[in-house]
């Protein structure tokens, strides 16, 4: 009993930390996988996951914040790879959403980064991430990742400068 | 917009939508060994795996060359490098060879920009798919696409150059398929490559769609006169550098020398790097390789820097060392690398990166304080320049 009740106090807490996390990163979180998927959908569908399964751990997370983080990019980055499966002998479905601007030219422009450089050019430039944090949520090296960075802002700004809009980045 | 992270800020313009309560609906009784919990399991394996193979494609490409990719030749006419007359450019002859894969479906062909060539001169290499079926063939263009590879091969029989070592791998997914139709004919890219050795040399080049190894194409290389002493390639290389090396060119048997590398474009915003320089040189018939180092600041030693490997700069802050490959023959010096280097600010300093394209410095962007491996050379502040 004793047991139980310990765990359900950490639940509790958990919530509480991980609703804090919410209120306080979760729109940052959701943008960010939105950046890294291009697809508003998979962004909620990741991040609501994400925190689905950090509640569902319960004081198990020493850090909630960045597992929650971890989680999102992982859940998102595996979303897409099953839609590229699903989609390799299928016609891609029509874009049914559309974004404002200029955020829609970044994220085409990002779309053309490969995922890896996409995910640490988006944690680094939007979340504010260092590279040894971005290295744990996409499960590299600090030196892998500061390639990914290096090439990814190069292809970005030549991405962007090519579609005429300076590029800058 | 002038920062990079003014194009960042505009995704805060989206409305996000609240998904506490969807999480919260999702997480009660949910059994986390089944339903989506196994799918994000399984999705987790496949992140990992690309993310292995990402690692793996850093490490070979390390092995074999240290720079990020090749970058267009940046011929630098006259200069203090080598004075004798070079001789006229042979002429392009350009050959392709192909073959058929085993079920006879598909032709493949690799065309070789000429088989004559200079040291300096880029070797282009194109491959073409056509369809000899009846039905359509699917193909997908791209790094991790249906592509042909390239080595080049010296009459010893050592491999000089292999595409797949020395590019940089992308993790990305094949693109979506194309559909060839019976009869048609399509380019799956190619590869470019700065000559920077002597001849002969055999280009040996591979086929997907089961095609495999293509007959050997042989390249002569042809120096346009004498090699130049290895004192006039360094100084011809320092040359081709745009002005980064020229206050910290290295001796002329390439030992270091102390001096400072300025920013190329003249700001007086960032700070001039006080460096040991130095040159290594390959010497080979009518050419010299000449690879130009710097190492700042001086006290941490010669550093040298890799793409996969930590930098140890000691506990100087800030930071750099830089490596840059160059062809130098009696026609003058070419890059046959683009710059790399690995630099750390330390805490309170900002990085401004600076990219070189054909002998053209520009400003390329901006870092918060901490390390950066890559292209370009970065200069430091100790003003904001990310505009948070």
């Amino acid at each position: 009993m004793l047991t139980i009740g310990v765990a359900r106090t950490e639940r509790v807490e958990t919530g509480v930390e991980l609703e804090r996390v919410y209120r306080e990163r979760g729109d940052r979180l959701w943008r960010a996988v939105l950046a890294y998927s291009g697809d508003p959908d998979v962004a909620s569908d990741a991040v609501a996951e994400a925190f689905a399964q950090a509640l569902r751990r319960g004081g198990a997370l020493r850090d909630p914040e960045a597992w929650v983080w971890r989680a999102a990019f992982r859940l998102a980055a595996g979303e897409l790879a099953d839609r590229r499966r699903r989609t390799a002998a299928l016609d891609a479905p029509p874009r049914s959403y559309d974004l404002p601007e200029p955020a829609d030219e970044l994220i085409a422009a990002l779309a053309r980064l490969s995922p890896t450089q996409r995910a640490c050019v988006v944690l680094h430039h939007y979340a504010g991430y260092p590279v040894k944090e971005i290295a744990s949520i996409v499960g590299s090296t600090q030196a892998a990742v500061r390639v990914h960075l290096s090439q990814g802002r190069k292809r970005l700004r030549a991405v962007l400068a090519r579609s005429g809009d300076g590029g800058d980045v | 917009m002038s920062e990079p992270d003014d194009r960042f800020r505009s995704l805060d313009r989206i409305p996000a939508p609240d998904l506490w309560a969807d999480a919260n609906a999702r997480a009660p009784g949910a059994d986390p060994r089944g339903g989506r919990p196994r799918r994000a399991g399984a999705l987790l394996s496949v992140v990992a795996l690309v993310a292995i193979v990402a690692v793996l494609a850093i490490l070979a490409r390390g092995l074999s060359n240290p720079s990020p990719a090749t970058s267009p030749p940046n011929v630098t006419p006259g200069g203090p490098g080598p004075t004798s007359s070079p001789g006229p450019h042979p002429p392009a002859q350009p050959r392709s060879v192909s073959g058929v894969s085993a079920n006879g479906s598909v032709r493949c062909s690799a065309t070789v920009s000429s088989t004559v060539v200079e040291p300096g001169d880029t070797l282009s290499v194109s491959f073409s798919i056509e369809n000899l079926g009846q039905r359509p063939v699917q193909y997908s263009v791209g790094p991790s696409g249906d592509r042909g590879t390239v080595r080049l091969v010296d009459a010893g029989g050592t491999t000089v150059w292999d595409q797949e070592r020395s590019q940089f791998v992308h993790s990305e997914p094949a693109p979506m398929p194309t559909e060839l139709p019976p009869g048609a004919t399509a380019a799956i890219g190619g590869t470019d490559v700065v000559m920077a050795w002597a001849g002969p040399l055999r280009v040996m080049t591979s086929c997907p769609f089961g095609v495999g190894d293509l007959d050997p194409v042989t390249l002569g290389v042809v120096a346009p006169g004498p090699a130049p002493s290895v004192a006039d390639a360094i100084a011809a290389a320092v040359d081709a550098s745009g002005g980064l090396y020229s206050q910290c060119a290295p001796a002329p048997d390439g030992s270091g020398s102390t001096g400072r590398i300025e920013p190329p474009d003249g700001s007086t915003s960032v700070l001039e790097l006080p460096a040991v320089c130095w040159a290594d040189v390959r010497s080979g018939t009518g050419l010299q390789v000449v690879t130009l180092h710097f190492s700042s600041p001086p006290e941490a030693g010669e550093v040298d820097v890799s793409p996969t490997s930590a930098v140890e700069f000691g506990r100087a802050r800030p930071a750099e060392a830089s490596t840059w490959e160059f062809v130098v023959t009696a026609r003058g010096a070419v890059a046959a690398t683009g710059l790399f280097s690995a630099s750390s600010s330390g805490p309170q300093l900002w990085t401004v990166d600076y990219d070189e394209d054909g002998g053209h410095w520009s400003k390329a962007g901006c870092s918060a304080p901490g390390e950066s491996v890559g292209s370009g050379v970065e200069f430091f502040t100790d003003r904001s320049c990310l505009g948070r």
